[in-house]
């Protein structure tokens, strides 16, 4: 609480506070609408395909023509350029140089961006909890072992990682035992971005880690006897979960902004699927001549990101306990 | 075109005024034979000297004419390593003339076509000022053969001795008998093989001096006979070539001595910019290797129609099917396949840059075959357009078949390379082998891997893009890939695993014949072509469309689109500042 809040005498969680908070910041709220919204139209793709477009999002459309306002249109050209914009129920935002429908893959593309940047968030939260706990909580050679291997993945940028790892894995694929991943398949770019990402969240859940494990209610725990594993996951998780939520957040915003560059350098999403990715960098040689191919997908790139990432900033302030409480307001 | 009018020039007034002009100091900036006088005054504002900018797609493989094979290597070698025959420096079917280079006059041939017999001209010189050796000729085939150049085999498969000289078994190539006093070059082949004036005419058969270390010079490559020298080689970067002073004195007919005092090539792998430059002027050849970016056609066709034009070359864009294993070893589904293939749509995605076909021998080719496709002949069908390919109901058939070769699901993986439009092509093949009922994926390999990849054994893979450019006029060599002999475990040519007995006795018949003898059988090369696209072995879907884009600094009505080594610098000339 600061000084020169009213005080109240009411009974609340820390998490209930912080949803006053939020609910009280409009501009995080503003953005988070509009990731949800990014969200159902990119899972209403199939809907929009069948029943508006009717067309699916690898279906070609090179060789067809169209009757728009009584003219006769190539959905390609001859010279290979696309149709734009037709603001009708088929290429509503137009072709790319297969004459496919623009709308149908940005959104179906879009489906593969959320979902990779959701799964790759996952697969770093769970693999940065677990090594920061550990590390944070054991100390000593644990801590030095766990600290020198994120060292090693941090020491490389981490888009030029996910590149040498994507590019190598993109035509191949991997097999690990039972697992196999074939060269298209959207688990690889989801790893990588997952593992890529691993040290810049273990370091600070470790060195909060550090800093619980010294508090009072830890030392309780000890003194009745509680076992290692036990203090993590019922004194020290819990109070890690704000931090845990704040980075899930911000976590997915860079998430899905390196599946596009991983897409668009060819070591993400492999074609012909789509992702916000793939569909820029399809669209980057034909930008002067049809700059709607590269504008379309930015569009919901920019606002699917910054919707999560100011989003997640109004989060981490609700969750502060330091910051201003606004209940009263 | 320059070239031209200086011949009729030299018809008019005789050698003696070509003497005369000689002696003005003149002579030596254009070709070697010719009054530049006349053509002076018809071009007025462009002069010799200066430095040809050029922007190249990728860079060559090796600029050292014993190890590079690529067009890149060889559009620069050509004009450094000139080899005992050559091609003329014209532009059109002209330029598939094959002429006397270091040799006096082009290959006597006797004993039915297994001996060849050339002579050396006298008082050449290598541009280090070393002098030229009948014997350096044995010497350079030798090095083609131990630095291995990616085409040894028209050596070693027809030169009597080449085979165990590369295997180690003897030191020299005992086919190949020189005599340095005279200038004679004898060579011993093992069977007749008609089209052995055009394997002396590879860069590689350029002579290099005796005593050049026998590994890749890439570099720094070694000196030879030509126009220009290559310098200041920055692999993958730049290089240079620099004007050869000493060979004007050569006075070889027909090989043009240079106009540019220097070219300097610069690789530039974005097409964009590389055009965008050329319309800018900052550059002053687009690759005709690649292709004009879709964005920018319609500017360049508008803001530079008179230094551009479209240049359809004897290359064929394919897509090969390996026929020894599922599903394209049921000639169902490759028949299935061809019938799904829109010829139009894949000129599309080429920006317009390809000719539709279904057959594979290009229309500059002796054979080539046109008319309705026999596609699936077989089966019954066997009479299609190449332009209205791919239409629904070619789809359905397509369909289909599938379904009656009881092939539908059966899995298969479409190979393509990772540069535009060849990507686009592998992208739509795949869509289509979905759209029929196979189970296809897509494997975009990085360029410079590609045909290592494809060609090994153990990837064997199903399907996927592949271009034949010839290496000389000849549809011997467009059969190479069609010819048994060329399935190997490891840069395999023949990627569709084609081992059939008709097509083998036919080219082992047809190969005998001799390169001027070609129109006599031009019957059997078509005949061949329509068995080859009724058993649709292959998707051929178009003839490449080369971009002949120069900056308004060059003289284009002169330079020359050579069609086997593309843009002849030696006979761009900039204009005068």
């Amino acid at each position: 609480m600061v000084a020169g809040e009213p005080y109240t005498a009411t009974s609340v969680t820390p998490y209930r506070l912080a949803l006053r908070r939020l609910r009280h910041n409009y501009t995080a709220l503003f953005f988070g609408f509009l990731f949800v919204l990014v969200v159902v139209i990119c899972l209403l793709a199939p809907e929009y395909a069948r029943y508006i477009a009717h067309t699916g999002p690898n279906d070609q459309h090179i060789t067809d023509v169209l009757n728009i306002n009584g003219k006769q249109v190539d959905v390609v050209s001859l010279t290979g350029v696309p149709i734009g914009p037709t603001w009708h129920s088929r290429f509503f935002l137009g072709a790319d140089s297969f004459g496919r429908d623009l709308a149908v893959r940005l959104l179906y593309g879009g489906r593969t961006s959320l979902a990779i940047g959701a799964m790759a968030t996952a697969v770093t939260l769970c693999l940065a909890t677990v090594l920061g706990l550990a590390s944070g909580y054991y100390r000593g050679w644990v801590d030095g072992v766990i600290s020198r291997i994120l060292d090693i993945v941090w020491a490389y940028p981490a888009l030029l990682l996910a590149i040498a790892i994507g590019v190598s894995l993109a035509t191949g694929g991997i097999s690990i035992g039972p697992i196999v991943l074939n060269s298209g398949s959207i688990f690889i770019p989801t790893f990588i971005i997952g593992i890529v990402y691993v040290p810049y969240v273990a370091r600070p859940i470790r060195a909060e880690v550090l800093a619980l494990r010294e508090r009072e209610f830890v030392e309780a725990a000890r003194a009745l006897g509680f076992s290692n594993l036990k203090i993590m996951a019922t004194e020290i998780l819990p109070n890690l979960s704000s931090t845990i939520v704040v980075f899930a957040a911000l976590q997915l915003a860079h998430s899905i902004i390196l599946e596009a560059a991983l897409s668009y350098l060819g070591a993400g999403v492999q074609p012909p699927a789509s992702s916000w990715g793939t569909l820029l960098a399809s669209g980057t040689p034909l930008f002067t001549v049809a700059p709607y191919l590269t504008l379309a997908p930015a569009t919901l790139l920019v606002a699917a990101c910054l919707g999560i990432n100011i989003f997640g900033d109004g989060l981490r302030q609700a969750l502060d306990p330091r910051g201003r409480v606004g209940v009263a307001r | 075109m320059r070239y031209s009018k200086r011949l009729a020039t030299v018809g008019a007034v005789g050698v003696s005024l070509a003497a005369l002009v000689a002696a003005f100091g003149t002579f030596a900036a254009g070709t070697s034979s010719g009054s530049p006088a006349t053509a002076r005054a018809a071009h007025s504002t462009y002069a010799p000297g200066g430095t040809l900018e050029v922007s190249m797609g990728s860079p060559p493989e090796s600029l050292d004419p014993q190890s590079g094979y690529s067009s890149e290597s060889q559009e620069a070698d050509w004009l450094v390593y000139t080899p005992l025959v050559t091609y003329a420096h014209k532009s059109g079917l002209a330029g598939d003339t094959l002429i006397p280079g270091l040799a006096t006059a082009l290959p006597a041939v006797s004993d039915g076509g297994t001996v060849y017999t050339a002579t050396l001209r006298k008082g050449l010189k290598y541009s280090n000022g070393v002098a030229v050796k009948a014997s350096d000729f044995t010497y350079t085939i030798e090095r083609d053969l131990k630095v291995g150049w990616g085409g040894d085999s028209f050596y070693t498969s027809n030169i009597v001795g080449a085979a165990a000289y590369q295997a180690g078994k003897s030191k020299t190539i005992t086919g190949i008998v020189t005599n340095d006093a005279t200038g004679q070059i004898t060579i011993h082949l093992l069977a007749p093989y008609g089209a052995f004036d055009n394997v002396l005419a590879f860069p590689s058969s350029g002579l290099v001096p005796t005593g050049t270390a026998m590994t890749a010079l890439s570099s720094a490559p070694p000196p030879g006979v030509g126009s220009y020298e290559i310098t200041q080689v920055k692999p993958n970067v730049s290089f240079t070539l620099k004007k050869n002073p000493l060979f004007a004195g050569f006075h070889i007919p027909g090989i043009p001595t240079g106009y540019v005092d220097t070219v300097q090539v610069t690789i530039q792998t974005n097409a964009n910019t590389e055009a965008q430059n050329v319309l800018d002027n900052t550059s002053d050849e687009f690759d005709w290797g690649d292709v004009l970016p879709p964005a920018l056609v319609a500017q360049v066709e508008t803001q530079a129609k008179n230094r551009y034009r479209p240049e359809t070359l004897a290359a064929t864009d394919y897509f090969w099917l390996n026929v020894h294993i599922a599903p394209f070893n049921n000639v169902l589904v490759r028949e299935a396949a061809n019938l799904a293939v829109s010829r139009v749509a894949l000129q599309r995605l080429a920006s317009g840059q390809i000719t539709p076909t279904c057959y594979y021998l290009p229309p500059s080719i002796v054979g080539a075959a046109s008319g309705p496709c026999p596609l699936g002949a077989p089966s019954g069908n066997g009479s299609f357009s190449a332009s209205s390919l791919g239409s629904s109901a070619d789809i359905a058939l397509a369909q289909k078949l599938v379904k009656q070769a009881k092939l539908v699901g059966a899995p298969v993986s479409v190979w393509t390379e990772n540069r535009e439009p060849f990507e686009s092509f592998g992208t739509y093949l795949n869509a289509q082998l979905n759209t029929i009922g196979l189970k296809s994926t897509l494997k975009v390999i990085n360029s410079g891997v590609f045909d290592p990849t494809i060609g090994s054994a153990k990837v064997d893979p199903q399907a996927g893009w592949g271009e034949w450019s010839q290496d000389y006029p000849n549809p011997g060599d467009f059969y190479l890939v069609l010819d048994a002999r060329s399935i190997e475990p490891v840069n395999n040519l023949n990627l569709g695993y084609i081992d059939d007995p008709h097509i083998q006795s036919t080219i082992i018949r047809l190969d005998k014949v001799q390169s001027s003898d070609l129109g006599s059988v031009a019957s059997q090369w078509q005949a061949l072509e329509k068995y080859v696209d009724s058993k649709d072995y292959q998707i051929n879907f178009g003839y490449e469309v080369s971009p002949f884009f120069l900056s308004d600094r060059v003289d284009f009505a002169t330079a020359v689109f050579q069609p086997v080594f593309g843009d002849d610098w030696s006979t761009f000339e900039l204009k005068s500042s």
